[in-house]
């Protein structure tokens, strides 16, 4: 009788707390999404003024653009390690494709690549402005290759 | 200029000196071919030289902005002048088509249903094509294609590539809907190439399967028309309309996207 009573109890305990345990699923993949999106927005509070010099809407700075490659090359590798927990089925809204976790060994050789041109650019501010924004460029390229094919475009 | 006089003598002697909208033309008369054996018929202005640079000129701007938008960053300046170039000669089509000579109205080659059938009808046989301008299938494909440039061209100035470059009107609106709109330049640039794909088969299925030359005609404007067509050959090219209105809209594109925007957002602190 009293075993009866324990396993219905457990079953009863189990089933309430699936959709806790659904919950939390979804709470994990949304806290990885956030990582992910915070991550990217610090690369962009690095990458930004380096833009507001190519622009012309903030004089070129050879020591900022040399400071914040640097960062940038230091934030870049973390993005890999940010995009480890598959988030392809949890249905949250997110711009990042299912295809990274089919091509994960691509997405971390762009990232690598992104990284190695950042390094080039904090290089780069040693001759001048213009071989900085050369470099800037390469950079921009290295960040839009994995714009093009694991961000979506709606 | 020596041809306008001498299409300028033709029509005057048939007593019509304005523009007379044409009649419905279709599915009779093959005196076209019989004709051109026996002697080479006249040339007459069909195609107006405005109308003319436009359809080439937009022939550069497409071809150049697809090349652009592929060739990575040195190249998006340019690719936004493509398409600055493009939404101005679209504007100055639509304006074109109320103020131009006959064959680039809206009014004579825009048609109701009972025409468009009777046009796909004449489509598939090999008999060459009787209309002068645009046939009615033409003459909507020609609007949907304004439509389809037009929209590209106006979602462009609100989007950016997420990295160096932005158009215009980036900074009005939200990253969300910037996304929405970069989604729908990119499906619509899909659509544009469909569009174009057809364009080129139709027009080489006219050129070598209709017998019906295309091509020349909208490099030289002229087209031998039959006897009771010549009536329907333009007579002038309205060249100082076109040069005021695509003056006009050359101007406003440059203040559109030029002076009016908002300044670029500083988005760094």
């Amino acid at each position: 009788m009293s075993k009866v009573v324990i396993a219905l109890a457990l079953c009863l305990t189990l089933l309430t707390s699936l959709p806790a345990m659904a919950a939390d699923a979804e709470e994990q993949a949304q806290a990885a999404i956030d990582t992910r999106q915070g991550l990217l927005k610090v690369v962009v509070n690095y990458f930004g003024p380096i833009v507001g010099m190519a622009r012309g809407q903030i004089p070129y700075d050879g020591d900022v653009v040399k400071n914040n490659a640097g960062k940038v090359a230091v934030l870049l590798p973390m993005i890999p390690d940010v995009f480890r927990k598959d988030t392809r089925d949890s249905g949250l809204e997110t711009e990042a494709l299912d295809k990274i976790w089919d091509n994960m060994s691509d997405f971390q050789a762009k990232t690598e690549t992104a990284t190695e041109r950042a390094l080039a650019l904090a290089a780069a501010t040693a001759d001048g402005q213009e071989a900085a924004m050369k470099a800037f460029g390469a950079l921009g390229a290295g960040c839009k290759g994995c714009h093009d094919d694991y961000r979506q475009q709606n | 200029m020596r041809w306008v006089r001498a299409v300028k003598a033709v029509t005057t002697t048939t007593a019509n000196k304005t523009d007379p909208p044409a009649p419905i033309q279709g599915v009779t008369s093959r005196r076209n071919e019989s004709e051109k054996q026996s002697q080479p018929a006249p040339k007459s202005l069909v195609w107006d030289l405005p109308t003319r640079l436009f359809h080439w000129l937009l022939v550069v701007c497409l071809a150049g902005s697809w090349i652009t938008a592929e060739a990575g960053f040195d190249w998006t300046e340019t690719h936004f002048l493509f398409g600055y170039t493009s939404l101005g000669l679209v504007v100055f089509r639509i304006i074109w088509g109320f103020i131009g000579p006959t064959h680039a109205r809206f009014r004579s080659f825009i048609k109701g249903p009972a025409h468009i059938f009777n046009s796909a009808r004449a489509l598939l046989n090999r008999s060459p094509s009787t209309y002068i301008g645009h046939n009615p299938i033409g003459g909507w494909s020609t609007v949907l294609f304004l439509a389809v440039v037009a929209m590209q061209a106006t979602t462009g100035l609100f989007i950016s590539d997420d990295i160096f470059y932005a158009g215009p009107y980036n900074g009005i609106v939200s990253s969300a809907t910037a996304g929405n709109l970069a989604g729908i330049h990119h499906l619509n640039f899909n659509l544009l190439q469909a569009l174009v794909l057809i364009h080129l088969s139709a027009v080489i299925w006219y050129q070598w399967g209709k017998r019906t030359p295309l091509i020349k005609p909208m490099i030289t404007g002229k087209k031998a028309l039959t006897d009771e067509q010549m009536d329907n050959a333009i007579t002038h090219n309205y060249l100082l309309r076109a040069v005021i209105s695509g003056s006009v809209v050359a101007a406003a594109v440059v203040a559109l996207v030029q002076f009016a925007p908002p300044p670029a957002p500083m988005s760094f602190f």
